[in-house]
């Protein structure tokens, strides 16, 4: 036994099941006395189970084989077409062959089967579609059902490999007459019968009558010409007088055809027009006749047929189907005889369950296929005549007024009482201010129509009209096509009228400068502010700055033009007048003659100084000394400025200069010193 | 099969013997599924490829020159359609990890996960070591038939096993101790 460090290696192959009898035993033994390893054991086991467990859902199907063996089978048919020399002359060995066994089999009652692995009689006229039809069975007897095909796969799946040479061996190439029973028994036959079986699924399919369980004793009748599955549908668009006239012989005609209504939906449109679609189903044989009497119905509008040919899909399904259901037939074997561990006999049970559930899946896909295959659709549309015509006519007005009114408030809180007074509904109001005293005011109304001309009359009555819209307009509702209905009512909707109410603008028709003077610059300030205050004035700038020596103040400010006067007079007293500028301009007239709408006001910026200081001229001694030191100075400053000037223009060269000589004298004593060393 | 007989049997099958081809297809599909599997990785596309390899070989069994060289060439059949599909797979799928593989793999949250781990890793692995451990936990062989499958001698097969799993299990290690710890 190897030591513990090795031990990962061991177990992997313990695991694995790669070590021999004795290895094995004696790994048992030394897990037995040693911990660490039984650690290393167990989890080398752990991985192997959680990979196995992982991996499980990406395992090869178990019939691996068969599927490959089946997708060589069917992409082995078309291929076989090609030679048809040997096939003709085969074929005819094989009708002669043919009739005999037919015969052979009606006198004796037993099955019998041509078991020549060489010409594989069965193979090739099973799947020789020549001319289209197909030739199944012609004298030959088809394989005998599920069962022999189960044992023969069985015994491969278990991996019996080493027995194919010997049932070769003993494939002598002779025909063989068995009975049911026996062919059960012999490996051989069954091999061939699977192979057959392969071969032949799909015309046994194709036959399909119920009778894929045919008993192997009575010869098989000839098969029916069409064996493809067509799915055939038709759309039908019919405009038609009355709708239930036209439903009523919908009917007749699908019942008389063998056929049924299978679906009706029906919508009334609001001018009372009818629409409907109609399912009829009818026999695929009945299709055309069943379509050309509908369309008498009414005038076409549009027509459509479709074709669908799901032979290929519905024979892989069928193909699909029964091997699923022999593998299920081949796990029920296994799970019978229970062979194999408890686990490999879970994992086939796991299968089984699958299989048996996708064999649920392809059985109902068939079943629908069968149900759209068997039954042609024809999707009846119906339309009564002058289905697009309108059904009413809806007038609508909207409104705009816009108009400026000297109280905007006042006339704001009118207009909704004259709208709610008409019996209308304000359905939204707003009214905005701006800082310079202006608004805008806004109703959204709805009235009836009929109260509208008076509402708008009043309305107008309320300030300065400057702009009035009025739209009307009238619309057809459901009309898309056909001739205007005579008769169709006019329905009037609420008018909307929206009304916008301004202040009048603000003109400035005086603008005016006053300059004051005066000693107490701050008391004259407040002055100033308190006369525009009381006036009703609206300041708009305001500033004071007081110095030591000297302060200053200005306000700018606007007042109502009635006001102007009076408040320019308050002005003038609160300091002395050193300048005034007043500036008249008359607004604008309106174009219609009337006085011009507006807010005239009035801008006013008044100044505020203090009067000038006055200082006494200086003459004699002391101003001549006091000139002369400042001169002398002053000159003692600027050469002082100059030097330094000077200097730092002259410091980079001078220190470039020493760094220069420096180097130099390094260089030098550098060379010397070598040369003193050679 | 021993080579003998499996030189035997393409021979036989390449003029056209369907039963040889048969046992030869049931003698190799196991070993072909795997190789295909550590190719494609993905189990559907896996037996796609293998239907689509057997189908190509015996359609043109003709240009088979040596039959002793019938493996080899089954697989250079199979590789270049693998190739293909996973060509195929990822321009269906721009955006699906083309994989610049993390250094340590991601802790796994579910088996969808895990699954994704595993078969990233045995992508990973070289193909002498993947062959024996795809067929020993996808397909669940018995180590013999293993053996037989690869023609392989016991102590190669042995070896090939124990470093193949020890391989897996280190690039697995973050991913299967938190199975396995949290189990």
């Amino acid at each position: 036994m190897k030591v513990h460090e090795d031990f990962e290696t061991t177990a992997d192959l313990y695991v694995a099941g790669a070590l021999g009898p004795e290895e094995r035993r004696a790994v048992e033994a030394h897990v037995a006395e040693c911990g660490p390893c039984a650690e290393t054991l167990g989890q080398a086991r752990a991985f192997s189970q959680w990979l196995l467990g992982t991996l499980s859902p990406d395992g090869p199907p178990a019939d691996l084989e068969d599927r490959i063996l089946e997708r060589l089978e069917a992409a082995q048919r078309p291929e076989r077409k090609i030679p048809i020399g040997p096939i003709l002359k085969t074929l005819g060995s094989l009708a002669a062959a043919g009739v005999l066994i037919t015969l052979g089999s009606l006198f004796t009652g037993t099955e019998m089967r041509t078991e020549d692995p060489d010409t594989t009689v069965g193979s090739i006229v099973g799947s020789i579609p020549l001319m289209g039809e197909p030739l199944a069975d012609s004298g030959e007897t088809l394989p005998p059902p599920a069962h022999g095909v189960d044992k023969s796969r069985e015994l491969k799946r278990r991996g019996d490999r080493e027995e194919a040479p010997s049932e070769l061996a003993r494939a002598p190439g002779k025909p063989e007459v068995t009975s049911n029973q026996a062919a059960a028994e012999d490996t051989l036959t069954r091999r061939q019968a699977e192979r057959e079986a392969l071969f032949h699924k799909k015309d046994a399919v194709g036959l399909r009558e119920g009778e894929k369980q045919r008993s192997s004793v009575h010869p098989v009748e000839p098969p029916r010409a069409d064996l493809r599955k067509i799915i055939r549908n038709a759309n039908l668009h019919l405009e038609v007088e009355s709708y239930d006239a036209a439903y009523a012989r919908a009917a007749e005609i699908a019942l008389a055809e063998k056929g049924f209504v299978a679906g009706a939906d029906t919508e009334r449109l609001p001018n009372g027009k009818m629409r409907a679609k109609l399912t009829v189903r009818v026999p695929p044989e009945r299709f055309e006749a069943a379509l050309a009497r509908l369309r008498e119905l009414g005038t076409v509008r549009r027509q459509s047929i479709t074709t669908q040919d799901v032979t290929k899909v519905y024979v892989d399904l069928e193909a699909r189907l029964a091997s699923k259901q022999a593998l299920v037939e081949r796990l029920k074997k296994v799970l019978a005889e229970a062979q194999g561990s408890v686990k490999e006999l879970m994992e086939v049970e796991v299968q089984m369950g699958r299989t048996i559930e996708e064999i649920e899946a392809i059985k109902g896909e068939l079943k629908y296929y069968d149900n759209l295959v068997g039954l042609s659709t024809i999707l009846l549309e119906l339309a009564e005549k002058d289905l697009g015509q309108p059904f009413e006519y809806v007038q609508t007005l909207q409104a705009r007024l816009e108009m400026v009114a000297r109280d905007p408030d006042a006339a704001y809180a009118r207009a909704q009482a004259i709208v709610t007074e008409a019996g209308g509904q304000v359905v939204d109001s707003r009214m905005t201010r701006q800082a310079d005293g202006s608004a805008q005011g806004l109703v959204q109304a709805r009235v009836e129509a009929e109260k509208f001309p008076s509402v708008r009359q009043a309305l107008r009555g309320l300030g300065h009209v400057k702009a009035d819209t009025v739209n009307h307009q009238k619309l057809a509702r459901g009309g898309r096509e056909g001739a205007v209905r005579a008769d169709a009512p006019v329905r009037r909707e609420q008018a909307v009228v929206e009304i916008l109410i301004a202040a009048p603008p603000v003109f400035f028709s005086r603008q005016a400068e006053l300059t004051l003077e005066s000693a107490g610059v701050e008391g004259s300030y407040q002055a100033v502010r308190r006369a525009f205050e009381q006036a009703g004035g609206q300041i708009l700038e305001g500033s004071l700055t007081a110095q030591t020596t000297r302060a200053s103040a200005s306000v700018r400010a606007h007042v109502d033009a009635e006001r102007f006067t009076a408040v320019f007079e308050e002005l003038k007293k609160a300091g002395a007048v050193k300048a005034a500028s007043t500036r008249l301009e008359v607004p604008p007239a309106d174009p219609s003659g009337e006085p011009p709408l507006v807010r005239e006001r009035a801008e006013i910026e008044v100044s505020i100084i203090p009067p000038p200081e006055i200082l006494p001229e200086e003459h004699g001694l002391s101003r001549t000394i006091r000139d002369t030191v400042s001169g002398s100075l002053r000159g003692l400053l600027w050469s002082i400025e100059k030097l330094f000037v000077g200097a730092s223009l002259a410091a980079p060269w001078i220190a470039l200069g020493l760094g220069g000589w420096f180097l130099y004298r390094r260089l030098r004593r550098a060379r010397a010193a070598a040369g003193a060393r050679q | 099969m021993e080579p003998a007989e499996e030189r035997e049997r393409a021979a036989r099958a390449r003029a056209g013997d369907r039963a040889a081809f048969e046992e030869l297809v049931r003698a190799t599909a196991r070993l072909l599924w795997a190789y295909v599997y550590g190719l494609v990785r993905d189990p559907f596309r896996t037996e796609d490829v293998v239907q689509e390899t057997y189908l190509r070989v015996w359609t043109s069994r003709g240009e088979l020159r040596d039959p002793g060289a019938f493996r080899a060439w089954l697989f250079s059949i199979a590789r270049r359609l693998a190739w293909r599909t996973r060509e195929a797979a990822r321009r269906e799928a721009p955006g699906a990890p083309k994989a610049p593989e993390p250094e340590a793999p991601p802790l796994p949250e579910d088996p969808e996960e895990d699954l994704r781990l595993v078969r990233e890793a045995l992508g990973r692995l070289p193909d002498r070591y993947r062959l024996p451990v795809t067929l020993h936990f996808l397909n669940g062989l018995p180590y013999e038939r293993i053996g037989k499958i690869l023609d392989m001698p016991n102590g190669s097969l042995r070896g090939l096993i124990a470093r193949g799993v020890r391989k897996l299990r280190a690039e697995l290690a973050p991913g299967w101790r938190k199975r396995h710890e949290g189990a």
